[in-house]
C-alpha cells in the first residue's frame, strides 16, 4: 500500500488517521512524506506515524519511508529534535546539533509491549525540569500512568505504545500524546458481554464512564482522566476505531473519522488550574479515606 | 525467616501497571507469612495509579490477608485509600 502525506498543506492528527484508514497490517507499506521549509508542523502527527510504521515493522512487514529532506527545514529540525526521525528509522543531518530539552519537552519514547513501567521518572521530570508543583506533577503522572496502563492491558499492540510530551510555558499548559496501534478500545470492550448490541459510536463515550470498561479492570482510570481534564479546563482528544471524542471548552463533541487500529490520546493539561485528581476521588467516596 | 514487610519502593517509585501489581503480589506471596499481618510499605513511592492499587487490594482480599499500610506521601495514601474502599464495595455513586 502506498500512502502519501502532504505536510505542505494544512494538517493535523486526522491527516494521518485518514491516510491510513484502509491499512490493516497485512501489506507492506510505502510512505511518502512531503515537508516544507518555514512551515508550521502539527506535532501530533509524528507520534501516530511512529506508532503505525513501527507496528507494521514489528509484525514483520516491510516499510519504505521516503521523506523529502529540504535543507534547514524547520519542520524536520523540529521533528529531529523531538527524536521523531530516529524513532521512524531516519537520519537527518541538523547543522545546529541537538539542543537541550530545557524543561520543555520529553522526546518521543517507545514503551515496549509488556513493560511494567515507563523508563522516564515522570515526577522527577515534571517537578525539576518542567518546574511544576508537586500536586500538578502527581496528577499528571497519575493520568499518564492510567492511560499507559490501559494500553498495556487492552491494546494487544506488538510494539507497545508511544509517549511524547511538550510544555508551552507561555500558554500555561502542556500537551501529552499517548498512541498505540493495537486492537482499539471498542474491540477491547466487545470482549465484555454486557456491551453486546451497543453501537461502536456509543461504546467509545461509555468507556469514559465510571466503572465501565472491558472487564479486565475496574473502569476507574479513564473516568478520572477525562473528568480531571474537564475540571482542569484542558482538552482531550480520544480517538479509536471510527470515532473520536473531543473534550474541551464547548463540552464533549463526538465525531467520526477514518478507521484507526488502536488508540490515540492527546491531552492538554493546564498547570495553572488548581483542581486535583484527589478532589475527584474525595467526591466519589462517601467515607473519608 | 519472614520479615512480613513488602517494600514497594524496591520495585519502582512509580507504580503504574496492573500487570506489575500482579507480578509484585505473586512475588511477595512467596515471601511472607500469610498467617500474620503483612506490612505494605510504600515509603519512597511517588505515584500509584488506581489500576495498580485496585489490582493489589483485590488480590489481597481474595487471599484474606491482614495488612497495614505504611507511607509518607499524601497522594499515594489517598489513592490507596480510594482503592481499598473501592475493593470493599463502599463506592456507590
Amino acid at each position: 500500500m502506498v500512502v502519501n502525506i502532504d505536510l505542505t498543506r494544512r494538517h493535523g492528527v486526522f491527516t494521518i488517521v485518514e491516510a491510513f484508514a484502509h491499512y490493516n497490517y497485512t501489506e507492506n507499506l510505502i510512505v511518502n512524506v512531503k515537508h516544507q521549509r518555514g512551515r508550521f508542523i502539527a506535532n501530533g502527527i509524528y507520534p501516530i506515524l511512529c506508532s503505525i510504521l513501527n507496528e507494521a515493522r514489528k509484525r514483520g512487514l516491510h516499510v519504505d519511508l521516503n521523506f523529502d529532506l529540504p535543507e534547514n527545514c524547520s519542520q524536520l529540525l523540529y521533528a529531529e529534535r523531538m527524536n521523531f526521525l530516529q524513532c521512524l528509522g531516519l537520519n537527518y543531518f541538523t547543522p545546529f546539533g541537538r539542543n537541550s530539552a530545557n524543561g520543555r519537552f520529553i522526546e518521543i519514547t517507545n514503551i515496549p509491549k509488556g513493560n511494567y513501567s515507563m523508563s522516564i521518572n515522570l515526577m522527577e521530570v515534571f517537578t525539576k525540569d518542567f518546574d511544576l508543583s508537586t500536586e500538578a506533577s502527581s496528577d499528571l503522572a497519575f493520568i499518564i500512568g492510567e492511560i499507559y496502563c490501559n494500553t498495556t492491558i487492552h491494546s494487544r499492540s506488538e510494539n507497545g505504545c508511544y509517549f511524547y510530551c511538550q510544555k508551552y510555558p507561555n500558554k500555561g499548559y502542556l500537551e501529552v500524546h499517548i498512541v498505540d496501534s493495537g486492537i482499539g478500545i471498542v474491540t477491547s470492550m466487545r470482549k465484555n458481554d454486557k456491551y453486546s448490541g451497543i453501537d461502536d459510536n456509543l461504546l467509545l463515550p461509555l468507556s469514559l464512564e465510571f466503572s465501565e470498561g472491558s472487564g479486565e479492570g475496574r473502569g476507574h482510570g479513564l473516568y478520572f482522566v477525562s473528568e480531571f481534564i474537564r475540571r482542569n479546563n484542558g482538552e482531550m482528544l480520544y480517538l479509536s476505531g471510527n470515532n473520536h471524542i473531543f473534550i474541551g471548552g464547548k463540552g464533549d463533541q463526538i465525531g467520526n473519522n477514518g478507521n484507526y487500529h488502536g488508540v490515540v490520546i492527546k491531552l492538554r493539561f493546564r498547570f495553572d488550574v488548581s483542581v486535583t485528581t484527589l478532589d475527584l476521588m474525595r467526591e466519589k467516596t462517601y467515607s473519608n479515606v | 525467616m519472614y520479615s512480613n514487610r513488602i517494600i514497594f519502593g524496591d520495585y519502582n517509585n512509580h507504580l503504574i501497571s496492573r500487570l506489575h501489581s500482579r507480578a509484585i503480589f505473586n512475588d511477595f506471596m512467596g515471601k511472607v507469612d500469610k498467617s500474620k499481618e503483612v506490612q505494605l510499605d510504600f515509603s519512597g513511592v511517588r505515584v500509584v495509579t488506581l489500576s495498580f492499587a485496585t489490582e493489589l487490594f483485590s488480590n489481597i482480599e481474595k487471599c484474606s490477608l491482614r495488612y497495614t499500610i505504611m507511607n509518607d506521601n499524601q497522594f499515594v495514601r489517598e489513592i490507596l485509600g480510594f482503592a481499598v474502599h473501592s475493593t470493599n464495595g463502599l463506592h456507590v455513586q
